[in-house]
């Protein structure tokens, strides 16, 4: 038995694959590319595919990361060959990795996400980096969870790691690193819910992209990435 | 008009965030072709007019999509019907029906080919045609636009869609798909419309509906006539032996799940069991098998093209394979290590089955079905089920001694010659059921309280080219009626008993024995809304209903009323290669309870496929059948 870690994309139109579509594809690319997976014992066996941490559908991500079982040695280089070889472009593994297989599930450590939010034209650098600043300074950052208003507002405000405003090619951007995981999760749609509350984010600008550009671990206090 | 990379980037950005299950638009999935558009002559477009995760699922694409891609003078690209939600997106924002493969709009393709599975999916159709810009009458289509062909079971009665389809494909469609392509690839742009259409008219197989007049008296056919050139009867197209035929390995695999999200290999076509209310055992005729060492190559290849974990042995009836039990043998040797399932789609009713069953899928249990179709005995004998309680009691007390507590049970209602004992005989039947489930149960040390029976009723609809193609279908208040009856005659809570909607079944009835003139109602329903009528939750019968009533027509009269057996049937020029005279004496059969053998196992019926279309039964295993 041999566990592997990679990072793939998850780019173009396969951001709209769910979850459980892009396992499914990821094992019939492993199933095709000859190499053995291991499956779960029991009625229903199923492959040995866990990813940290599922995605929502529509966004693209360079940080899809995944643990992989295999029966037998594997060599992660010859996993990252072979599985590509039966993947589009857009779904490339980027880099694999060898994980002790008794080390504890990729899920349960994941920590924070990176994202890159691509604004539409008409936005201006100047007062988003105020506006982002301002919202910095606050200590408590309402996000009405419910539509119906029946349940109390939280504070999201320490769910927000890291938020600066960009350029890139004339396209205004935000940069956000935000809580990610079964202890605290803020998502991305819920991060520009309280940008549009907070009016950092006008109406008539709307967010062209979403991007997840990397997943972070915990490891001594620092925040590093899991491969 | 190409739009290709314009129109993909519009239908990523501005249209997929907002629909339900996008993955359904994308296209993209493995195996699928993506050839230069300018490298080939002809560009067709195999339309599927209901959702993707439906359309994907279907063989026949399968099949055709390879055949096609396979030829270096043409592509073949896919589209689907739009869920209602996608398609009020593509309307609002000016997006043509386009194809996955290029992103290509519909109406730039050489040829779009429906395939008519199922007459609730007739407004789809039209549907698609118009978000392609298409003109959805033949007749107002000029030569800037596509050939519209239809191919499928349904087009068996084409009539209800004759005024929309320029020509339909009856039969079997791996030898004539290359004929079509060859017509259309040479005369194309050099001739006009008219004259490409009766070349195509003039391919065994092919009806070009425009070339037909058609007069009718009440519900059937007073005049007749047939254009210079054009055939008097359609001969179905039959492909004598499978083996001959290419079958596809590297099949696409979708990236969204699919009703059968699995690999599938056919180990026959046709069925001669000769149930009376059923056209597919009627239309597809006769068996043809392929040998069992092809099918399991087939298996192996395609499993690995694709990485599917299941492969699905396809049949009408995949028990009375000849050779199942070395098939069997052969694919277990293969799978077990690949850590793929193998299933049986359609079990028979008896222990057989259940061996097989059991051998097949011992990691992977959840219900079992079953379709004794009747109640009683009698009503089993004139619908020339040749399934005995006996038979059943066995499969299920081996279905549950071997660990299954849930069992699915098909039965009809409203089948001819019916009586309200016939009805309650189901839940008499249902009972024995579930006493013999709970003591089989209880005698292997189980818990019996576990037995469950689901008891499933659908509504008769006299199909055309079957025997029944002449009796009446229940109305409305019967089946309810009915329903009401059985459900009160299932005192056991173990029973769940769930049925078909019968204003489903009658609006079925009325489109499947319907002539030319029911084609004003489809476009009427269309034009007032209808869409995805097979869907319960999108279908409207009151505007049916209405659109019958615009146009003039009855719809409990065509649907549900008696024919004459001496009339000229709106369906009749179109032969399934069975006799018309075989239907009745086998109509007058039921009527007198008689049974029919099977003629694999058994002399022949006399049923005329075999002398009329130059075919014959195909066995493996020179007839060494499981009876």
């Amino acid at each position: 038995m041999s566990r592997v870690r990679i990072r793939m994309r998850k780019l173009g139109r396969y951001a709209f694959l769910s979850h459980l579509d892009m396992m499914r594809a990821l094992e019939r690319a492993i199933r095709r590319s000859g190499l053995t997976l291991a499956y779960s014992e029991g009625f229903h066996p199923h492959a040995r595919i866990s990813f940290a941490a599922p995605l929502a559908v529509g966004i693209t991500s360079t940080a899809e990361v995944a643990d992989i079982e295999f029966q037998g040695e594997i060599s992660p280089s010859e996993v990252l060959e072979r599985v590509n070889s039966e993947l589009p472009p857009e779904l490339q593994i980027e880099k694999a990795g060898s994980v002790d297989p008794r080390a504890p599930s990729l899920m349960s450590e994941i920590a924070a996400a990176r994202y890159t939010f691509s604004l539409s034209p008409g936005a201006d650098m100047h007062c988003l980096e105020n506006g982002l600043r301002e919202l910095l300074e606050r200590d408590e950052l309402l996000l009405a969870k419910s539509q119906a208003g029946d349940e109390e507002p939280v504070n999201v405000r320490p769910l927000i790691i890291e938020l600066k405003a960009t350029k890139d090619n004339q396209i205004l951007q935000i940069q956000a690193c935000l809580a990610t995981g079964a202890k605290a999760n803020l998502r991305p749609d819920d991060l520009i819910k309280v940008l549009r509350e907070y009016r950092v984010l006008q109406q008539d600008i709307s967010v062209a992209q979403i991007q997840r550009t990397e997943l972070l671990v915990e490891r001594g206090g620092r925040l590093v990435p899991p491969i | 008009m190409r739009l290709g990379t314009d129109l993909e980037r519009k239908i990523l950005n501005d249209l997929l965030p907002y629909v339900k299950k996008p993955g359904r638009y994308i296209g993209g999935e493995h195996n699928s072709v993506h050839k230069p558009w300018d490298s080939v002559r002809t560009h067709f477009l195999f339309a599927f007019p209901d959702v993707y995760d439906v359309g994907m699922s279907y063989l026949g694409l399968r099949i055709l999509y390879h055949l096609i891609n396979q030829r270096d003078d043409a592509l073949c690209e896919r589209t689907f019907a739009p869920w209602p939600d996608m398609e009020s997106l593509m309307r609002h924002h000016g997006v043509p029906l386009y194809s996955l493969e290029s992103f290509t709009s519909a109406a730039s393709f050489d040829i779009i080919g429906f395939t008519l599975q199922y007459e609730l999916n007739y407004t789809n159709v039209l549907n698609m045609l118009d978000l392609a810009g298409i003109p959805i009458r033949s007749s107002d289509r000029n030569e800037t636009h596509p050939l519209i062909i239809a191919g499928g079971p349904a087009v068996y009665n084409p009539e209800p869609m004759a005024d929309f389809i320029d020509a339909f494909v009856v039969g079997d469609g791996e030898e004539v798909i290359h004929e079509i392509l060859d017509v259309v690839s040479e005369n194309r742009r050099s001739t006009d419309r008219l004259t490409l259409l009766r070349y195509l008219a003039k391919i065994e197989g092919i009806y070009v509906p425009r070339f037909y007049r058609i007069q009718y008296s009440g519900l059937s056919v007073s005049g007749f006539s047939a254009d210079p050139g054009a055939p008097e009867r359609i001969v179905p197209r039959r492909v004598k032996d499978l083996e001959n035929v290419s079958f596809p390995d590297k099949v696409i695999v979708p990236l969204v799940e699919t009703v059968h999200d699995r690999a599938m290999v056919e180990l026959f076509r046709g069925c001669t069991r000769g149930c009376r209310f059923c056209q597919a055992g009627m239309v597809y005729r006769p068996v043809r098998e392929r040998k069992p060492e092809t099918v399991r190559d087939q298996a192996i290849s395609q499993l690995e093209a694709t990485g599917y974990d299941e492969v699905s042995l396809m049949s009408l009836s995949s028990a009375d394979y000849s050779a199942i039990e070395p098939l069997i043998n052969l694919l277990l040797q293969e799978c077990g290590r690949r850590q793929v399932a193998v299933s049986l789609p359609s079990l028979r009713v008896d222990s057989f089955s259940i061996d097989l069953a059991n051998r097949l899928q011992e990691l992977r249990r959840s219900g079992i079905t079953f379709a004794p179709e009747a109640g009683t005995q009698r009503m089993r004998d004139i619908i020339n089920k040749n399934v005995t309680e006996e038979d059943l009691m066995e499969a299920i007390g081996a279905a549950f001694a071997n660990g299954w507590t849930t069992v699915k049970l098909y039965f009809m209602i409203g089948l001819p010659f019916e009586t309200d004992d016939d009805v309650r005989g189901i839940a008499e039947l249902a009972h024995k059921v579930i006493d013999r489930g709970r003591q089989v149960i209880r005698e292997s040390g189980g818990n019996p309280g576990r037995a469950r029976v689901n008891v499933t009723v659908a509504s008769f609809v006299p199909k055309p080219h079957t025997p029944f193609q002449w009796v009446k279908q229940d109305s409305r208040q019967e089946f309810r009626r009915k329903i009401d009856l059985l459900r009160r005659s299932i005192r056991s809570r173990a029973i769940k008993l769930s049925w078909n909607d019968p204003d489903i079944s009658l609006l079925e009835a009325a489109l499947s024995r319907g002539d030319r003139r029911v084609g004003k109602v489809i476009e009427a329903a269309w034009s007032s809304g209808c869409r995805f009528d097979g869907w319960d939750e999108l279908f409207e019968p009151e505007k049916w209903w209405r659109a019958f009533e615009a146009c003039g027509l009855d719809p409990e009269q065509i649907g549900c009323a008696e024919r004459d057996v001496d009339a000229v049937l709106p369906w009749d020029h179109i032969s399934t290669g069975v006799s018309k005279s075989f239907l009745l004496a086998e109509f007058r059969r039921a009527e007198r309870g008689e049974v029919t053998p099977d003629c694999r196992f058994s002399r022949c019926t006399g049923c005329g496929v075999c002398p009329s279309l130059g075919v014959s039964t195909v066995l493996s295993s020179g007839g060494d059948a499981h009876v």
